[in-house]
């Protein structure tokens, strides 16, 4: 009863792309392709995907960078003032997403980047950076602190020590938030809503755009493109055993 | 540390402050914004009973769908630490799949299920209930908000019922207890802190939801969120918007705290 609940919404967008009628139906009249090839010509939608897996890989990439540095931070000042900033910097996990998007627009809009592609990656970044910085903060903490002082005796630099010995040992944290930060990035709708203009639109905001006006079974495919494309990639990171072990 | 400094003090500290200082300020659908500094808009949030209701509607789409979580979680929550191995894993990668697929995908799956001419009207209207309508009511809100945000519950209470002894639960059974008394006085009390975070993760998340009830409250059913989205959006009253942000921030904070509070008096 309860699977029902939880895979239904989904089976209803998977099997009513293949419906042959010109709207979305449930259960599906007759089969067709002919939405997948539609989603795969419309330039909206094309764009919109282009637009997200670029916004995906660039958020992965500084949050990754600052997660990391920020997580070695915290548990390098151990203490209060550690303590503090694992505080300001798990804190947007919490903040209701329309507080940070209308807060984010006006910052934009106050400099001129409303309705860009790098106001994007700001709020992205925001939002995906503490998931990064809470994995890997959990496989620091695994860490034994020997190993860092082992390097450092034997005459190895911080920043050596850093990159050769702390970063190699909780590789699996970082790909398992990495992994975290694409797909929170992929699937935002909430923050970007405010921040999409003419010029910008992910994925999901486009999708949504469209939910709310018509009934076009170009929806259904493209959203089950897109279901399909998370599960393996998450798919895939759960599978390694090393990033499981990690978490 | 630095950099996420830097990035936090760009995207998350000065997009506070301007939330903050706009909602202090005048508003004038001609004019614009005019820098003042004045609780009009708190004022005018509190003493309408428009904005009211609005309140006291998006309060009880959380409560009906943290306590529907909390109800479909338990049992899920006892399959998966009380059950055999392999049910174990298919359950709780069932469970993982709503968190796993953008939130747009799974509603607009719901409010193809949910439309008029859909199943589940149709068998409603097949039984005789046919004045209860699923799409743009609460009723279709809280269905899909249950679905996007049970899998919290599920987790936080997981994690609770594993860590009792379930030599206690056994205990009770040898002494001739009823599964429905273990429960209640055994199972439910020792993880009461696990149904505390769960519940004011499910609440805090779903009162905060905007694409859930805005698809499939189709404009007929608003909550604050949806109106701060078209106050800042398609109304450009920012004063506004912010004013209610700031209310929703204060509700989350409020119940983040009774949490902390809840489980600190709990552990002692």
């Amino acid at each position: 009863m309860i699977v029902v609940f939880i895979v239904a919404p989904l089976a209803v967008v998977a099997a009513s792309s293949f419906t042959a009628t010109g709207y979305v139906t449930f259960p599906p009249k007759g089969f067709s392709l002919e939405w997948y090839v539609k989603s795969a010509q419309d330039a909206t939608f094309v764009d919109a995907l282009w637009v997200s897996l670029r916004l995906g890989t660039l958020t992965t990439f500084i949050s990754v960078v600052a997660g990391v540095l920020a997580a070695y931070g915290i548990t390098y000042n151990n203490g209060r003032l550690g303590a503090f900033f694992e505080q300001i910097f798990l804190s947007p996990i919490m903040l209701p997403g329309v507080v940070l998007g209308l807060g984010i627009l006006f910052v934009l809009s106050a400099s001129g980047w409303r309705g860009t592609f790098e106001g994007g990656v700001l709020a992205h970044v925001i939002v995906a950076c503490p998931f990064v910085t809470r994995a890997v903060l959990a496989g620091l903490r695994q860490l034994d602190p020997r190993l860092e002082e082992a390097s450092r005796s034997l005459g190895a630099g911080p920043v050596h020590t850093f990159l050769r010995i702390v970063v190699p040992s909780v590789r699996g944290s970082i790909i398992g938030g990495a992994v975290f930060a694409f797909v929170i990035s992929f699937d935002e709708a909430v923050v970007t809503l405010f921040l999409t203009g003419p010029t910008f639109s992910t994925l999901p905001v486009t999708i949504f755009t469209y939910v709310q006006y018509s009934n076009d079974p170009t929806i259904a495919a493209v959203s089950t493109v897109i279901v399909v494309f998370c599960v393996i990639l998450v798919g895939l990171v759960t599978r390694n055993p090393k990033g499981r072990h990690d978490r | 540390m630095a950099p996420m400094m830097l990035l936090f003090l760009a995207g998350f500290v000065a997009p506070l402050f301007f939330v903050l200082r706009f909602s202090f300020d005048h508003f004038d659908a001609s004019a614009g914004q005019s820098g003042a500094f004045t609780a009009e808009q708190f004022i005018a949030v509190f003493t309408t009973p428009l904005y009211g209701d609005l309140i006291v509607r998006t309060l009880g789409l959380a409560f009906a769908t943290t306590a529907i979580s909390a109800l479909i979680g338990y049992p899920l929550a006892l399959a998966i630490t009380r059950g055999p191995g392999f049910l174990r894993g298919a359950l709780m990668a069932i469970v993982m799949v709503p968190m796993l697929t953008s939130v747009v995908v799974k509603t607009f799956g719901w409010s193809v299920l949910l439309s008029s001419d859909g199943f589940l009207q149709s068998s409603l209207d097949a039984i005789g209930l046919a004045s209860v309508k699923l799409l743009f009511t609460p009723i279709g809100i809280v269905i899909g908000l249950v679905h996007t945000y049970f899998p919290f519950m599920v987790l936080s209470l997981v994690t609770a019922v594993g860590a009792i002894d379930r030599r206690t639960e056994e205990a009770a059974e040898s002494l001739g207890s009823t599964r429905s008394r273990i429960f209640f006085r055994i199972t439910l009390p020792q993880s009461l802190d696990g149904l505390a975070a769960g519940s004011a993760l499910t609440f805090v998340t779903s009162m905060s939801a905007l694409v859930t009830p805005q698809i499939l409250g189709g404009g007929k059913v608003s909550t604050i969120v949806t109106v701060i989205y078209q106050q800042a959006t398609s109304a450009q009253n920012w004063p506004l918007a912010s004013a209610l942000g700031v209310v929703l921030l204060g509700i989350t904070l409020v119940i983040l705290v009774l949490q902390a509070w809840a489980v600190r008096r709990a552990t002692r």
